[in-house]
């Protein structure tokens, strides 16, 4: 109960956190609000794996936490997340294209299928160290058990999703123009978070 | 319908150069009635916030803002503490040594040493909330620092 | 009121008459004289007073000559890119004066005197919903563009010029302008429409981050005038960084790409706020109206706007995008006349009626705000020429 309230107390933070991917992405998939609910569903789904992982390692290394914030490990997850924006921008101009450069060893169906895609964004951004997340992180530390972390993580991001909800009303304001909008920005937002995790990759200057 | 249209049209675009006419001259007193009206103030990032505190001392004022924890939708984890330090003859003695008690709880949160001919900052951390100083801020007449906290 | 006029490539069709052009022009002979002396008598100076007359008579000139020749853009453009280099002018040289520098550094930032840009509008709106608070270093009220004050007049004009503040208000439009009108024939000529959403993109961004961090995102790290106005001190890598972005933004996009396309690639391609600009044209009552009979689709238009917001769609439908700065190039260009200045609601058939309607006032805009810059960018080259500074003086 207390990972549920802490989810809620936090939750905010998570949308203006979640905000700035979710809305560019679902403009661009040009969607219904109803298949963008789908969506979150999976992203939702992505960001449970993400939080579960967490339970367990914050049970593990807790004491170690503090000092990943600027590691290579969060750079990179920064810099996937950046890379993955910017190829889906790529594919929604042009049909998918994956057999090309670096991408060719992704198999096509991950960036065809915005299902797939929305659980990795979810597991993305599950695994990056927002101030609610370092909060739960705190928290979940100071249980038990590994259970009870993991269940304590559970119920945050439970808390948290609360406020993802609205989001997907977005698809109300569905038309193509909207759509390449929303791909513009994805490739803006993929900037963002490239240099995010070059910055973090070179020295922590943020 | 359509004759009350185009009157309505044209005296509309016809009021448009009176509306610009009106905006510049009274410009101050739409200005004042703007901000007075939206209750709309500069963010505590960058004021500071506001002024909860002034404490007098021989040759130079102590002004302790508001704690500031400004988030979107809340207060947020980290934030800060404005002190500014405002001399009244023009300088400050060469050291000022101060003890804060920014939250008023009666307790001193921190103690501040500021050597002002170098702007040397030392600052103790008595209370938990307390993380670090920022860089201080020294203008003609005036020292600002803000000390970083943790949302208790 | 008017009388037949030449048909020739780039001349509107009517025209007014002297008579009316001068009786028209009188009230903002007197309106200018009023605001550029501001009720005072002239100065004795030389220094001062030249300014003074020489940009009172340039800007009168120009407004009588729109009138007269049925052109807009024609009259407008000249003051439009003299009134943004007036601000450069102006402004580097006063900041230097009051602060010894154009860097921003943490003083002004926490003593709030920064001065307020339009730029910033779009991304205080969620923050000032939620928090009641203005996410700039400003004042509110006090010194010079304080936030109150521009708020207002961007209010105002939103209303009655709708993203007509693009080409007639904005004090750095004309840069991009003016290079953009040094080539007579643009190098590159096929610019992708899809271009054109850009800057809605930049606009959802910075609208996000700035909401998310409560910091204005775009004057961070995206502005490219600020290579031109004031930017942060440079202390660290951070503001190194953002001030490398500023200078490669201002020399690509107001630079090199203007000159190489002729178009208004940073009003166009990127500015968020043109792209905010571009919701109030739905709501304004001044439009550009696209006569299906007149118009026999020559496509002189689309390749004279500068903002790309005309494509055949617009022809068809009669009027243009919703980006629109009504900068009247293509009233202007138009040589069957079918492309005009129209108020919303009213019949076709009076060009010259929502023509002299809406220049009116856009051009009072221009001349209020644009004829103190041009007076004070004047003022400081003579300083230049009489004293070898730009600083200094009375």
């Amino acid at each position: 109960m207390s990972g549920f309230l802490l989810g809620l107390s936090l939750g905010a933070a998570c949308l203006a956190s979640c905000a700035p991917i979710l809305v560019p992405w679902y403009l661009a998939q040009a969607a219904g609000w109803g298949r963008n609910f789908v969506l979150l569903g999976l992203f939702s789904a992505g960001r449970l794996v993400g939080y579960g992982v967490f339970g367990i390692l914050a049970w593990i290394i807790h004491p170690v936490i503090d000092s990943l914030r600027h590691s290579f490990v969060f750079g990179l997850i920064y810099l996937a997340l950046g890379i993955m924006l910017i190829h889906f921008g790529r594919t929604q101009f042009h049909n998918p294209c994956v057999s090309k450069g670096l991408m060719r060893r992704i198999p096509a169906e991950i960036f065809a299928r915005p299902g797939i895609l929305a659980v990795i964004m979810g597991v993305l951004v599950g695994l990056n160290l927002c101030p609610p997340f370092l909060a739960a992180f705190t928290k979940a530390a100071e249980t038990p058990s590994l259970a009870a972390s993991v269940i304590f993580f559970v119920c945050f991001w439970a808390g948290t999703t609360v406020y993802l909800l609205p989001l997907p009303m977005v698809g109300l304001f569905r038309q193509p123009v909207a759509a390449i909008v929303g791909r513009f920005a994805c490739w803006i937002m993929a900037g963002y978070f490239i240099y995010q995790g070059v910055l973090i990759w070179v020295g922590g200057l943020k | 319908m359509k004759n009350i249209r185009m009157i309505m049209a044209y005296s509309w675009a016809v009021l448009a150069v009176p509306l610009i006419l009106a905006t510049f001259l009274g410009m101050p007193t739409w200005a004042r009635f703007l901000v007075d009206t939206t209750g709309l103030k500069v963010a505590p990032k960058f004021s500071g916030g506001e002024v909860i505190r002034t404490i007098e001392y021989q040759g130079y004022s102590t002004r302790i803002h508001e704690p500031s924890f400004d988030g979107l939708f809340g207060p947020c984890k980290q934030g800060f503490v404005q002190i500014d330090w405002k001399a009244n003859a023009g300088s400050f003695p060469e050291t000022i040594s101060e003890m804060i008690d920014y939250d008023q709880n009666g307790t001193v949160d921190f103690s501040v040493v500021i050597q002002t001919q170098t702007d040397q900052v030392t600052l103790k951390a008595l209370d938990s909330p307390v993380i670090a100083p920022e860089p201080l801020i020294s203008i003609p007449d005036m020292k600002i620092l803000r000390i970083r906290l943790r949302n208790p | 009121m008017t009388e037949r006029g030449r048909t020739s490539y780039g001349c509107p069709p009517t025209r007014i008459a002297w008579h009316w052009t001068i009786l028209l022009a009188v009230p903002m002979v007197l309106l200018t004289a009023m605001t550029m002396t501001q009720g005072q008598p002239l100065p004795k100076e030389l220094r001062l007073l030249i300014p003074l007359i020489v940009s009172f008579v340039f800007l009168n000139a120009m407004f009588i000559l729109m009138l007269r020749s049925g052109r807009i853009d024609q009259f407008r453009s000249p003051v439009f890119i003299l009134y943004a280099l007036g601000l450069v002018m102006m402004f580097i040289p006063n900041m230097l004066e009051v602060r010894g520098t154009v860097a921003i550094g943490a003083e002004e930032i926490v003593q709030g005197k920064v001065p307020f840009c339009h730029m910033v509008i779009p991304m205080t709106i969620i923050p000032a919903a939620f928090t009641r608070t203005i996410i700039f270093p400003g004042s509110m009220l006090e010194g010079f563009a304080s936030i109150g004050t521009m708020l207002v007049l961007w209010l105002v004009v939103s209303i009655v010029l709708g993203r007509g503040w693009c080409s007639w208000v904005c004090f750095y439009g004309g840069l991009d302008e003016g290079f953009s009108r040094i080539l007579r024939t643009p190098l590159i000529r096929r610019i992708s429409p899809t271009l054109r959403y850009v800057p809605f993109a930049v606009l959802l961004v910075i609208v996000l981050l700035s909401a998310v961090y409560l910091t204005p995102t775009y004057c961070e790290w995206l502005c490219p005038y600020k290579s031109v106005t004031e930017f942060a001190a440079v202390t660290d890598a951070r503001t190194l960084i953002q001030t490398v972005i500023f200078v490669a933004l201002f020399v690509g996009l107001v630079i090199i790409l203007p000159i190489l396309t002729g178009k208004r690639t940073q009003c166009g391609l990127f500015c968020p706020m043109g792209a905010f600009q571009s919701f109030t044209n739905k709501v304004n009552i001044f439009g550009i109206r696209i006569d299906k009979d007149k118009c026999i689709q020559c496509g002189a238009c689309i390749k004279a706007c500068p903002t790309l917001s005309l494509d055949q769609t617009c022809l068809e439908k009669g009027s243009p995008r919703m980006t629109c700065s009504k900068c009247g190039r293509c009233v202007d260009v138009c040589k069957f006349g079918a492309v005009s200045m129209q108020i919303k609601g009213t019949p076709p058939g009076h060009p010259n009626l929502g023509r002299v309607l809406f220049v009116y006032p856009a051009f009072l805009v221009m001349a209020i705000m644009g004829g103190s810059m041009i007076q004070q960018g004047l003022y400081r080259i003579i300083l230049l020429v009489t004293t070898g500074s730009l600083v200094g003086g009375s």
